[in-house]
């Protein structure tokens, strides 16, 4: 009976004990921050992570630097903390530098896609004007983009932007942004060059001269009743006058640096002057030509002077043979010098020109438009 | 009554030690975290990004089941599927190292046969422009594909740059460009010559 009511007793007191324990267990729970925090501790080493890596990361390894130093303290804390008794073990201090840290680092990963939205904004904003500066045709207001000049830096922008452009379909963002800024650095050497020779056809001085002689010859035209060559280099037109009105107009192709005035043998410059034609050539390698007499007094004039103030060397020869011949190609200015016609035009200017015909050769002038517009 | 109190405390003791056993797969957690940290690196993510963030992924659910068992009563905790998780994402982890390497090298194989073929390729450029037929008509030709070829030059020195910097992408992609004008001039040269025969 005795031995009974012990048992009863040791029962009931461990049920008890049990239910204490249960019962402190549960107070423990609601009191303070008991379990680790995993995935507050996963996501700050995945955001700094992501800081760290990537595209644009270099530009915030500052804060980067600094979000580290925290992440490590709490991970320290963290650490102690395990090794506290699991009874009045709590996380919860470490628990809220983690989240102060968890948010500066989604704000700097913030930051981050920022600047990679950005940087992909500003490569559209730059690629897409340069490929239009670029493509064929394209008149961007000046005054040499109607011609295909043929420069290097032209031609190494065209490459360096359909680099970036690969790189852009690519996602090499940065990559293609920094190719797009060189392609456009190149473009802009290729501009200045031709802006500067193309300078001097917007000279007033020039333009007042070119003007007056296509006048001139205009005027000698109409009063003596014969027939005349006019070549305007800008326009790549050459116009046959007679009596003072335009009889033909064909388009021209010129020397491959038409743009420029005739210095030496071999500059591939269309000289600009007045002359006459000294003879004429039925047939040969690019069919009918008409040649001129080039050098004539100012030409030799200007040569020597250009010697004498050491522009070209003494070396240098004036060079010669200017003609006005066919096998001309539409497509470029293809030339050493000469003045270049279509086969057919050719042949109907040759049949309409005769040996001393005065030929004017003009940079451009207000004539050609005002006799083509008759 | 002494028995009574001795069984009393072995019982709430042995609770107290229960309750401390049923904790979290720490050493699996750890291990897990390391192959992450281990994959989270510049060339995972250029080469593996999609691997990577899967591992990520696994991870945080692997981490977000632990925390919900160690909220739990210690008798009920089940730490079966968290371990099981965990072993997921470590594997993950690992592959997307593995990934990226394979990937990285392939980039690197094709940027260096791309490159490798490249001087070749110059050199038949520049051969053919030797050959190109030279004439007042072809001049202005061959001066804009002699300037094609210096470029394609460049582009070859910048490709052998980046790819000793690792740059595997913009290698890839100057050799092909140096390529396309070093083939284009090859071309442009057979049809001038082709024309010539043809017109004889």
């Amino acid at each position: 009976m005795a031995v009974t009511g012990k048992i009863r007793v040791i029962s009931v007191a461990t049920v008890l004990a049990l239910f204490a324990l249960v019962g402190i267990c549960e107070v423990r729970m609601q009191l303070g921050v008991r379990t680790r925090p995993w995935l507050l501790e996963a996501y700050l080493e995945s955001s700094l992570a992501d800081c760290r890596t990537g595209p644009g990361a270099y530009a915030f390894r500052r804060e980067y630097a600094l979000l580290a130093v925290r992440a490590d303290e709490t991970q320290r804390l963290l650490v102690e903390a395990d090794h506290d008794f699991w009874l009045w073990r709590d996380y919860a201090d470490v628990t809220a530098r983690l989240d102060s840290a968890c948010l500066d680092a989604q704000l700097l990963r913030l930051r981050l896609a920022l600047r990679q939205r950005e940087q992909k904004v500003k490569l559209a904003a730059f690629l897409t004007p340069l490929q239009d500066e670029l493509g064929a045709n394209n008149h961007n207001g000046k005054i040499w983009s109607r011609f295909e000049l043929s420069h290097i830096e032209q031609t190494r922008a065209r490459s360096l932007a359909d680099q970036a452009r690969s790189l852009a379909s690519m996602g090499e963002t940065e990559s293609a942004l920094n190719h797009t800024l060189r392609a456009w650095a190149a473009w802009r050497r290729f501009n200045d060059h031709s802006d500067q020779a193309f300078a001097r056809f917007e000279d007033e001085g020039l333009r007042g001269k070119w003007e007056r002689e296509a006048t001139a010859l205009l005027s000698w035209s109409s009063e003596t009743g014969r027939r005349a060559i006019l070549v305007d280099k800008l326009a790549h037109r050459c116009l046959l006058l007679n009596r003072g009105k335009l009889e033909k107009s064909y388009p021209a192709n010129l020397g491959r640096n038409w743009y420029r005035q005739k210095v030496q043998e071999q500059d591939a410059t269309t000289p600009e002057g007045q002359y006459r034609i000294r003879r004429m050539f039925p047939s040969g390698k690019y069919g009918f030509a008409l040649l001129l007499d080039y050098p004539n007094s100012a030409d030799r004039e200007r040569f020597e002077d250009l010697k004498r103030r050491g522009v070209i060397y003494p070396t240098a020869r004036i060079g010669g043979g200017v003609e006005i011949h066919g096998g001309g190609r539409l497509d470029s200015d293809w030339t050493d010098g000469c003045v270049s016609l279509e086969g057919a035009d050719m042949r109907d200017l040759y049949r309409r020109s005769s040996l001393g015909m005065r030929v004017t050769i003009v940079g451009t002038c207000r004539l050609t438009s005002s006799l083509q517009g008759q | 009554m002494k028995n009574s109190l001795l069984a009393i405390s072995l019982i709430i003791g042995c609770g107290l030690l229960f309750a401390a056993c049923a904790s979290a797969p720490t050493a699996e957690i750890t291990a897990t975290k390391a192959a992450v940290a281990t994959a989270q690196t510049d060339d995972v993510r250029t080469y593996a990004a999609d691997s990577l963030k899967s591992a990520e992924d696994e991870m945080s659910k692997a981490l977000a089941e632990v925390q919900t068992q160690d909220g739990k009563l210690f008798v009920s905790r089940d730490y079966k599927q968290a371990s099981t998780t965990l072993k997921s994402a470590k594997d993950l982890a690992e592959k997307a190292a593995s990934d990226a390497q394979a990937n990285k090298t392939k980039a690197k194989s094709d940027a260096e046969a791309a490159l490798a073929a490249l001087p070749q390729s110059i050199e038949e450029a520049k051969k053919a422009l030797a050959k190109a037929p030279k004439g007042k008509d072809t001049r202005a030709d061959l001066e804009a594909m002699q300037n094609d070829l210096k470029v394609a030059e460049e582009a070859l020195n910048e490709a052998n740059t980046a790819l000793s910097q690792g740059q595997y992408k913009d290698a890839l992609t100057k050799a092909e460009s140096a390529k396309e004008k070093a083939s284009a001039i090859v071309e442009q040269v057979q049809k001038a010559q082709e024309k010539i025969r043809g017109r004889r």
